[in-house]
């Protein structure tokens, strides 16, 4: 939890997400509207700054209760609900959201993005960004998942369209692509 | 029919997926304009009550509020129903019908400013009577919710009855006549991505983004209640987190009066997103609950059915969005046999719960609930297989059928087909013991079977399209198509290429924007690809002819002369002389070419004059187990099979049905809205948390089989009926004649919650 300095100063939160260090202003004394605003306010849940403050909207938010899994980010490789976790808890912490996927500058995909296309994971496609993070938590831990244990590792993310059979193929897939590039 | 195709067939990647799993997909929920106020909602703590004053000068004086909207500040003009005269339902009303309905709106700099000022909006209501039960409803004594609307029920449409056959005739020959009554209860769509609408002026100019499955529905009602001309207003799909029957544009419309306000008063730009709760008690569910009353007779002989009468008394909330339609499709379930008579009559009434509206498969889960378990009571009554009692009795090509009431002609289907199919994949001969034997048992287990058939229409109303060929060969077909998830985006450039003769890579199909593409319905009836997919390929007929023309006259050969493929035109006899499809477009001036082209339905049989109902048609076969000490439900094992005419995308087609029997599965056993009756009807189960929805854990074996039956494929342009819905409709009541064979007791009242069956059991 960040706290005042000694100073009387507001800290800085420092993120560091897909790989890029933020600095984030936080502070409640002034008011989000008024100039110049903080980056974090203290009740920011990490899916609003994410998506409000730093334009990452990739990270959905469906019930915003902590129930379906769609807003699941990486922090240190470990799925968290990002609705029901506060920014200011995040200080320091590294943090992995679908846009840190893949290689942004050859345009690579990572195999389960790749696998997830190859196999029609996504219809409508809301739950897909926390379905394949869930996923990358899991491949990462358990590279060789029977089909039981994928449906484990993904129970806590809820897909309305009901599409899991295809997104079932799509990790079991992905994770046979990831043994085979070792 | 059997032409062979070049691109139809083909599991290519979907159009949209590699920005599906980027994250970079754009929806409603992700649009930031800058500078936009955030919206929030007050709403009604009473079932039913008159709004004698509200006073906002509190809210206003707020920090960070930048206005608040009661009835004083909008149009009182309703926001049309669907296939209804009568309408209802208002942006922000003097009266409210349920609690959770609309009575004032902030706008602030952010959410948590807004809903801290709408507690501090000061209502005075007057609360009155409510009325929760739709037969309560059309008692003499019975609160009124709508002054012109007596009994509670419609005037202009009631009684919603349809019959064939002497029914009295129909009784007087059974040997046996039973009688049973069917409950059903409401489903919520529970979209992942929750209504949300933008709106932005520019001068006089509106802009509308919205969460939505009908863009010209949405146009229509805000310039209607706005008082503005079309050409002032645009609206915009972007991509949709699942509709289901949910997005229909009478949300959208309340959403985007609303904003649309707001944003003209600060002139800036004003989102108003739902939350979940919002989103499953202030929008619509299925329409419900439904009471069937159903009597039927056979005959000993064959098990003949000589005589089917439902009864139903169904809610529909305190404003039906879609009409009252529901009963009218959910009528067809007693034009699946050749009963020798049948009738069918609707009393659908208002009541102080929340709306209803239309949900995949529209009536006909409800109305196959009731009626395919209801036939599997006559089957057992006369000791016939229920396979083999269907096989005898179901509906063949020509025979008269039923859509929304109106008679006509079964055409394009093949039941027995879908049933012999079904049953030798799932095994039925040798699973199916007989009445009241159970497939197996295992302690506190209990495995049984069940089938069902299903119906839902493929496509109503009728859809323009527009396919422009451009200068360098690439084709643009400008359509609506609103993309919720089906893969409507995916199908259209596969068709419009398979008639182009041109690669899918090169056909776009346009933003869902109503400032340029041209007119139609949405995407719910089972119409994206009969119609919309339907009225394109016409306009692709439409524009290869033209360049035919245009290549014949450069040729000096007739259009009949000509073949395309692989973006050529060349003369049949003469392969090596021809041009590229570009050269055509563009060989009279740099023009492209414009196809328009025009589709309806129900196409009619030339010779008896009568409506063709091309529907869609499924049959399931279900196995279940129960555990008879607690009551729980499994389901190991599902076989659908589907016919949809001639498959477009294979893999999508039969996703589409795992999908369904996903859907099936959370309707049969667990989904339901629940209504505190005596606290004004609200419902208790607002959060994904209460309102439970499918999980991994439901998807166990499932068969999906997607049938493609030359012999009875459906009429031109390309032979294709919708799908989505149709598999939705068996699932429930399969499961249901599954779970009677385990335990030999019927659970007539949706849905099968382990409560209920241990209640059956006795044991509780």
């Amino acid at each position: 939890m960040a706290e005042k300095c000694e100073t009387g100063s507001w800290k800085t939160i420092k993120l560091k997400i897909n790989g890029k260090g933020y600095n984030l202003r936080f502070g409640d004394d002034v008011e989000p509207w008024e100039s110049p605003a903080y980056d974090v306010y203290p009740w920011d849940t990490l899916a609003h700054t994410l998506r409000e403050r730093l334009g990452l909207t990739g990270t959905k938010v469906a019930c915003d209760n902590g129930a379906c899994g769609s807003c699941t980010v990486l922090m240190n490789g470990n799925p968290i609900l990002s609705c029901s976790t506060l920014t200011v808890d995040c200080d320091g912490q590294a943090i992995t959201t679908i846009e840190g996927l893949g290689n942004p500058v050859t345009g690579e995909l990572h195999p389960i993005q790749q696998a997830f296309i190859d196999h029609h994971g996504a219809q409508c496609g809301f739950c897909i960004p926390g379905m394949i993070l869930s996923s990358k938590a899991l491949l990462d831990r358990h590279p060789h998942p029977t089909e039981e244990e994928v449906k484990e590792g993904l129970s806590g993310n809820l897909c309305r369209c009901g599409n899991y059979s295809l997104i079932l193929k799509s990790v079991m897939a992905a994770a046979e692509t990831i043994r085979r590039k070792g | 029919m059997a032409e062979k195709h070049r691109v139809l067939g083909t599991n290519r990647p979907r159009v949209d997926a590699a920005l599906k799993v980027t994250g970079r997909a754009t929806y409603l929920h992700d649009i930031r304009l800058p500078d936009m106020l955030e919206c929030k909602l007050l709403k009604s703590p009473y079932a039913h009550a008159r709004i004698l004053d509200i006073d906002t000068k509190e809210a206003e004086k707020l920090a960070g509020v930048r206005g608040v909207l009661t009835y004083k500040d909008v149009s009182q003009t309703p926001i049309r129903a669907h296939n209804s005269p009568h309408h209802t339902y208002r942006v922000l009303p003097k009266e409210v019908f349920y609690v959770g309905e609309q009575v004032a709106a902030v706008a602030a700099e952010t959410k948590e400013v807004a809903m801290d000022a709408l507690e501090l909006i000061k209502v005075t209501y007057e609360p009155l009577p409510a009325v929760f039960d739709p037969i309560d409803a059309m008692k003499p004594d019975a609160p009124l919710m709508y002054p012109d609307m007596p009994d509670n029920l419609s005037p202009s449409n009631f009684p919603i009855e349809t019959s064939r056959g002497d029914i009295v005739k129909g009784f007087k020959d059974a040997d046996i006549i039973l009688e049973s009554r069917y409950t059903v209860g409401v489903q919520a769509h529970n979209c992942l991505d929750a209504h949300g609408t933008v709106c932005k002026w520019d001068g006089d100019e509106l802009t509308i983004w919205s969460s939505t499955k009908f863009i010209w529905s949405i146009l229509d009602k805000v310039c209607e209640i706005m008082g503005m001309p079309e050409t002032k207003v645009k609206v915009i799909a972007p991509f949709v987190g699942g509709d289901f029957g949910s997005k229909a544009g009478q949300i959208e419309t309340m959403q985007a009066v609303i904003c649309a306000t707001f944003a003209k008063r600060t002139g800036r730009p004003v989102r108003l997103q739902f939350t979940r709760e919002e989103e499953i008690a202030l929008t619509y569910h299925s329409v419900g609950p439904f009471i069937y009353d159903t009597r039927g007779g056979v005959k000993r002989e064959g098990g003949r059915p000589t005589a089917i009468d439902l009864v139903l008394h169904s809610s529909q909330g305190a404003h039906n969005i879609s009409g009252l339609e529901a009963p009218y499709v959910g009528s067809g379930a007693v034009a699946v046999y050749r009963f020798d008579s049948c009738r069918f009559v609707g009393y659908p009434a208002y009541c102080n719960h929340n709306m209803t509206g239309s949900r995949r498969g529209y009536g006909d889960p409800e109305g196959f609930w009731c009626s395919e378990q209801f036939v599997d009571e006559l089957a057992e009554a006369v000791e016939m297989d229920p396979v083999e009692w269907r096989m005898k009795w179901v509906i063949r090509q020509g025979d008269p059928t039923a859509t929304r009431l109106v008679w006509g002609e079964f055409a394009g289907g093949d039941y027995p087909l879908l049933l012999k199919k079904g049953a030798e994949l799932f095994g039925w001969k040798e699973k199916w013991k007989g009445w009241g034997k159970p497939v197996a048992v295992d302690g506190p287990k209990r495995r049984g079977v069940g089938v069902a058939l299903a119906q839902h229409l493929s496509g109503v109303n009728n859809e323009m399209g527009v396919v422009r060929v451009n200068v360098d060969g690439s084709v643009d077909i400008l359509s609506h198509a609103e993309e919720v998830g089906q893969g409507i985006r995916t199908a259209m450039p596969m068709c419009i290429a398979e008639v182009l003769g041109v690669s899918p890579e090169v056909v776009r199909v346009s933003q869902a924007n109503t400032e340029f593409v041209p007119r139609g319905f949405g995407v719910y009836a089972s119409r994206g690809t009969p119609l919309i997919i339907g009225a394109a390929i016409k306009a692709a007929k439409d524009a290869r002819r033209q360049l035919l023309e245009r290549a014949a006259r450069v040729l000096k050969v007739t259009p009949e002369d000509l073949e395309t493929e692989d973006g050529r035109i060349f003369i049949k006899t003469e392969p090596d002389k021809g041009m590229t499809l570009q050269k055509a477009a563009s060989v009279f001036g740099r023009v492209g070419v414009y196809g328009v082209g025009y589709e309806e339905v129900p196409h009619y049989n030339p010779e008896t004059g009568m409506p063709l109902w091309e529907k869609s048609n499924g049959a399931l076969y279900a196995e279940v187990e129960v555990d008879v000490e607690t009551g729980e439900v499994t389901v190991p094992m599902v076989v659908s099979v589907a016919d949809a005419g001639v498959v477009i995308h294979p893999e999508l087609a039969k996703a589409q049905i795992d999908c369904s029997i996903i859907w099936g599965i959370g309707y049969a056993l667990y989904e339901d809205e629940i209504y505190d009756r005596r606290n004004q009807g609200r419902v208790m189960n607002v959060q994904m948390v209460d309102y439970k929805i499918p999980t991994f854990f439901d998807r166990t074996n499932f068969v999906s089989v997607v049938i493609s039956d030359p012999d009875h494929a459906p009429t031109p342009p390309l032979h294709m009926k919708g799908l989505g819905e149709n598999a939705m409709v068996p699932v429930a009541p399969g499961i249901a004649n599954a779970i009677y064979n385990a335990i030999g007791v019927r659970i007539k009242n949706h849905p099968v919650t382990p409560e209920k069956i241990l209640k059956g059991l006795g044991k509780i």
